[in-house]
């Protein structure tokens, strides 16, 4: 007669798991048995060795069942007679023999085991040769843990021994078994203990980081696969003992040194400096339940605080008194914690913390691994025969091997470094050994500089070459090169005539046309640096930066408003002058242009390029572009965005042809499009906010003139690369990255179809890009750190702004003497093959709900939907329901379809807590003068959005949905469900959908999948699915519409 | 750079200004400016020292025309 008894809480977790995900062993052990001095072994004997120790320990006969809403273990009196597998492999040469046996044993690993069948472990007789026979034996989780395979292996040893000499085995007595224990804690954990214990946690982990979002190679999957990877190693016996020594150096012990190196480089990884790493406690408080085979193990979280810059010494001492607090509140069951503190249920981050620690008193050689994780990378430290061994296991989901081999070179890295200084911060100690950091700065520096120049000298001396050829095509209007030069040259030495010297900034306002091509160059001429202002810039903006900038004289067009008390040059006029070239005054070390950029705070305040830095830059993209003399350039950038430095100067370097669009022109893809054909444009740029406008424009195909794309300015979505190759296939598209303070851009990836991620590429030539940490030491390969730009095109700093100057130019430790890195304030990483990954500004990262959130990831999310259009994503205090994301959205389907469409498919693949608040249609997106989306100006979510928070009491409308709201209500103890209402949001959890399941299965007949209770949240779903497993073969669809006409 | 640990004023040959963690060694080709305080305080003293912002090669070339 079986008994039956609750199961343990932990118990209750796995065999959930078990349920959920019945194709992974997830949480199988598996290991040989040490029977090596035993040899040969005698497989009958081990058999009977095995029952012995099976009779001894209830746990090794239980199984599990799920009856009347619990899981509970059933005991079995007795259990069959254990039978080893026999696989003989003498056949095989040795090699190959060991090869297949590790095979065999990563297959019994992987098995599931069935939790109502006995018994709940299985093993295997290998023969390799007749005096060498390994065994290896797989438990479900459920019945055995980390201890229970020591007393096991010993029971068996004492047992086969006892049984080959004909004695009685000498085994320890068995006070309780697994089962009293299992009832007992149930009793313990109740009231006021249960409580505190709780209280006790509550407080601890107030305000964790939902996850820590370690930087993996591929983004979280919306539900994890629990597929793991094994990553394997050993420190020198020099670097073991010196880590012992400083666990005695810092009175301490090696899981305390290591656990805050293991933090450490977690928190260099994450940027986060709250670390919360789990590691699994015996949980054999009680004397009695030492010698008792089961599953006593549980898992404390550890709360690394290593924030406000400890040195190693001190943040070992908080990890050790973190231990020690965490271990006097160890009783509590990890899942129990983690429905108190997390009860709505995420598939896709592993609840409290998303990495584990452990140190492994015996040896792990023995374990097999197979082929799952059960958190995103757990770190098992062996110290064995003076070495210290490293057992990675890590999410494939997340990460590659490649990428856990550098976590693990950057582990061993820290910890050589704390050994050698545990007084330095341990924000500072390398994580790269010296050739690796080499070798990371090496992949951020382009080739070298290009040859000095200036932009006014180069374009004369094509003048000189092409003097016929077009240079400005504008209307009916042609400028030769002769005629441009020409004419800049007489308006120099106007400018110089009144007063403008080298080195001078001179204010240009004017509207797209020759005159403004003409100006530039004119300013250039005379010496000075042209400061682009914009016409379509309000009057105020205007007069300030007329004021700021210094300048003494102002170019602009007579229908254009006055600029107020300044000297004033109509571009209208021409002047009676010599039209030769002028004697330059400038060089390259001279400023070219100042351009205004706004910033997120604070005035706007102009950047002071030089003309070193434009060269070098162009000559960059000739030398990759290959410009000619029969190339057509589109100038239709607004002056006051840098992007239109190139398109001015870079034809008229190379004898092309520029074609300016008219104003007004660049915010209109169809002027654009037949600007393209009329002219035979070859080359464009667009910020992808206007580049999406323009290849959702009608007949674009017909542009077949175009023969490349360039793209700045903003994020590139894949989304939008594959859009383009799809409407303008044979057309070249590049992403180019730069900011204004340094010279346009410097870095370059060209894209090709098919691209998930679109980097930004590889550093130009002359220019250095580093990944920096907040000490200026390159962060490793993968790992996002602050973007700095040193070389040739850093541009000279802020006009008059010397404070920001100094804030934000700063020294490069890793340039000629003297050289000065720009801090561009952006979040970015390198990728192994030497292409960056931008990540978004290092301001903008928002944090919603505890979790950090990139907005880009949920807007891709949501542009997946064929019929969105474009989607942006905001951050807003204005939300319905307080602070938080609301999505807009150029929806193209119905209107009231939007929210519910919308949920459904980011309930897929994002996490809930990314899920914006509300849903805003929009058919347009405010855009900045320059094209890019200003995010400040979309409206507040009124309307639409609000009108599914959830909250709302929507009635049944069929008796199938009365039944199911009844049945909810029921289970759920609450008076009234409404058909809109989403169970886990009425406190439904993992179990309970068991119970629904069960419930459905006893009133409809149908065998609900458990999955789809996580997917299908609603009562209205489940309605629907409910009639769709009754229905079977049935077509739904089919019938409703008959159903319709009917 | 952390705001609230020391910093130091330097400055280049260019006598372009900056700022670095008074605790550490300069990068090559960088030099005290004699002044170190909150990473506020150095930046207002190169408000008010580094009143002429072009690089002191340019200067000179200029000043020499």
């Amino acid at each position: 007669m079986s008994d039956a008894f609750p199961a343990s809480s932990g118990q209750e977790r796995m065999w959930f798991l078990s349920r959920f995900e019945p194709d992974l062993a997830v949480y199988n052990i598996g290991m040989y048995m040490p029977m090596a001095a035993r040899q040969p072994v005698d497989p009958r004997r081990l058999e009977r060795a095995i029952d012995i120790v099976v009779r001894r320990h209830e746990a090794l006969r239980t199984t599990f069942e799920f009856r009347d809403g619990q899981v509970v273990q059933i005991v079995s009196p007795d259990a069959p007679p254990t039978v080893l597998t026999e696989t003989d492999l003498t056949h095989l040469p040795r090699a190959d023999a060991e090869a297949e046996l590790a095979r065999l044993a990563k297959a019994d690993a992987v098995l599931p085991f069935d939790m109502e069948r006995a018994p709940l472990f299985r093993a295997r007789h290998v023969k390799l040769a007749e005096d060498d026979l390994r065994q290896v034996i797989v438990f479900d989780h459920t019945i055995f843990d980390g201890v229970s395979s020591m007393i096991f292996m010993d029971e068996v040893g004492e047992c086969y021994d006892a049984l080959g000499e004909n004695r009685a085995p000498k085994l320890p007595d068995l006070p309780i078994q697994f089962a009293d224990f299992a009832v007992w804690q149930r009793g313990r954990l109740s009231g006021e203990f249960l409580e505190s214990e709780l209280a006790h946690w509550r407080e601890r982990l107030a305000g964790v980081p939902a996850d820590l979002a370690l930087p993996g190679d591929r983004p979280r999957p919306a539900r994890r696969t629990y597929r793991g990877g094994i990553q394997l190693g050993a420190y020198s016996p020099e670097l073991s003992a010196s880590v012992e020594r400083l666990a005695k150096e810092l009175n301490t012990t090696l899981f305390t040194v290591m656990l805050t190196a293991y933090a450490a480089v977690l928190s260099r990884w994450s940027g986060i400096d709250d670390i919360v790493v789990g590691t699994p406690v015996a949980g054999r408080l009680l004397p009695e339940t030492e010698p008792v085979i089961g599953m006593f193990v549980n898992a404390v979280p550890l709360r690394v605080d290593l924030s406000g810059a400890p040195s190693f010494r001190e943040a070992a001492a908080r990890v050790r008194a973190t231990v020690a607090e965490a271990l006097d509140h160890q009783e509590l069951p990890f899942e129990r914690l983690v429905e108190d503190l997390q009860p709505t249920r995420d598939l896709s981050v592993p609840p409290l913390y998303q990495v584990m620690f452990n140190l492994a008193i015996r040896t792990n050689e023995g374990q097999v691994a197979n082929g799952t994780a059960k958190v995103d990378i757990q770190l098992d430290v062996n110290m064995r025969d003076g070495q210290l061994h490293t057992r990675l296991e890590y999410a494939t989901d997340l990460f590659e091997p490649e990428t856990i081999e550098r976590f693990e070179t950057n582990l061993r890295t820290l910890v050589e470094s704390a050994v050698a200084d545990p007084d330095r911060t341990v924000s500072a100690l390398p994580v790269l050994a010296g050739d690796e950091r080499e070798r990371v700065l090496a992949l951020g520096a382009g080739g070298p500089e290009a040859a000095p120049g200036t932009l006014h000298t180069l374009i004369e001396a094509q003048a000189a070459a092409t003097p016929d050829a077009p240079a400005v095509l504008f209307g009916d209007v042609t400028l030769t090169y002769a005629e441009l030069n020409g004419r800049a040259n007489r308006l120099a030495r106007w400018l110089r005539h009144i007063g403008v010297e080298r080195g001078q900034p001179v204010a240009v306002r004017a509207e797209r046309s020759p005159e403004l091509v003409v100006a530039l160059l004119a300013v250039l001429k005379a010496g000075g640096a042209y400061v682009p202002l914009d016409p379509e810039y309000p009057q105020d903006r205007l007069e300030f930066m007329l004021s700021d900038c210094g300048a003494r004289v102002l170019l602009t067009q007579r229908h254009l408003p006055p600029g107020g008390p300044i000297r004033t040059v109509l571009l209208e006029d021409d002047h009676d002058l010599d039209s030769g070239d002028l004697e330059p005054v400038t060089g390259p070390d001279d400023a070219a242009y100042l351009i205004y950029t706004s910033g997120s705070t604070g005035r706007p305040k102009s950047v002071v390029n030089t003309h070193r830095g434009i060269v070098n830059r162009l000559a960059w993209m000739q030398e990759t572009f290959g410009l000619t003399a029969g190339d057509v350039v589109m100038q239709k950038t607004p002056t006051s965005f840098d992007v239109s430095v190139w398109e001015f100067f870079w034809p008229l370097l190379q004898g092309a042809c520029l074609v300016p669009v008219r104003p007004g022109g660049h915010r209109d893809p169809s002027h654009q499009r037949d600007l393209i054909k009329r002219h035979a444009v070859t080359t464009m740029h667009f910020v992808p906010s206007m580049l999406a406008l323009f290849l959702e424009e009608a007949n674009i195909e017909s542009c077949t003139s175009l023969r490349r794309v360039v793209c700045s300015g903003e994020e590139l979505p894949p989304r939008l690369v594959a859009r383009f190759f799809d409407r303008l296939p044979g057309v070249e598209l590049h992403n180019l990255y730069g900011p204004t303070e340094a010279a346009v851009d410097v870095s370059w990836h060209a894209c090709r179809p098919g691209e998930t991620v679109i980097p930004i590429g590889r550093p130009m030539p002359g220019c250095r890009l580093h990944v920096l940490d907040e000490h200026l030491e390159p962060m490793p390969v993968g790992v996002p750190g602050h973007l700095h730009i040193g070389g040739v095109q850093v541009a000279r700093g802020y006009a008059g702004r010397p404070g920001l100057t100094a804030e934000r130019f700063v020294p490069d430790p890793y340039g000629p003497p003297g050289a000065r890195l720009y801090a561009t304030g952006d979040l970015a990483r390198l990728r192994a093959d030497g292409e960056l990954e931008f990540l978004g500004r290092i301001d903008d990262q928002v944090k919603v709900h505890g979790w950090r959130v990139e907005l880009g990831e949920i807007e891709a999310a949501l542009a997946e939907h064929p019929q969105v259009r474009r989607a942006v994503v905001a951050l807003r205090d204005d939300a319905p329901g307080g602070r938080g994301l609301v999505a807009y959205v150029d929806w193209t389907g119905e209107a009231s379809r939007l929210s519910h469409e919308m949920r459904t498919g980011l309930a897929r693949t994002l996490p809930p807590a990314l899920v914006p608040q509300a849903f805003v249609q929009v058919t347009e997106f405010p855009l900045s003068p320059s094209g890019k989306l200003d995010r400040a100006a979309l409206p507040a979510p009124t309307g639409p959005g609000r009108s599914d928070l959830g909250t709302t009491y929507v009635a049944p409308e069929t008796p199938l949905e009365e039944e199911l709201c009844a049945l909810w209500g029921e289970l759920l103890g609450r008076d009234r469900v409404g058909i809109e209402d989403d169970f886990f949001a009425l406190g439904g959890h993992s179990l309970l959908a068991v119970l629904l399941i069960t419930r459905y299965r006893e009133a409809y007949g149908i065998e609900m999948n458990l999955q789809v209770c996580f997917e299908l949240t609603t009562v209205a779903e489940h309605a629907l699915a409910v009639l769709e497993l009754q229905l079977g073969d049935v077509e739904l669809d089919d019938l409703l519409a008959e159903g319709a006409d009917g | 750079m952390s705001t609230d640990a020391e910093t130091k004023v330097v400055l280049n040959d260019e006598e372009q200004y900056s700022i670095w963690p008074a605790g550490r060694d300069n990068p090559s080709g960088w030099y005290d400016a004699g002044f170190s305080g909150t990473k506020e305080q150095c930046l207002e003293h190169i408000e008010q020292v580094w009143t002429d912002m072009r690089p002191k090669s340019l200067r000179e070339a200029m000043d020499s025309e």
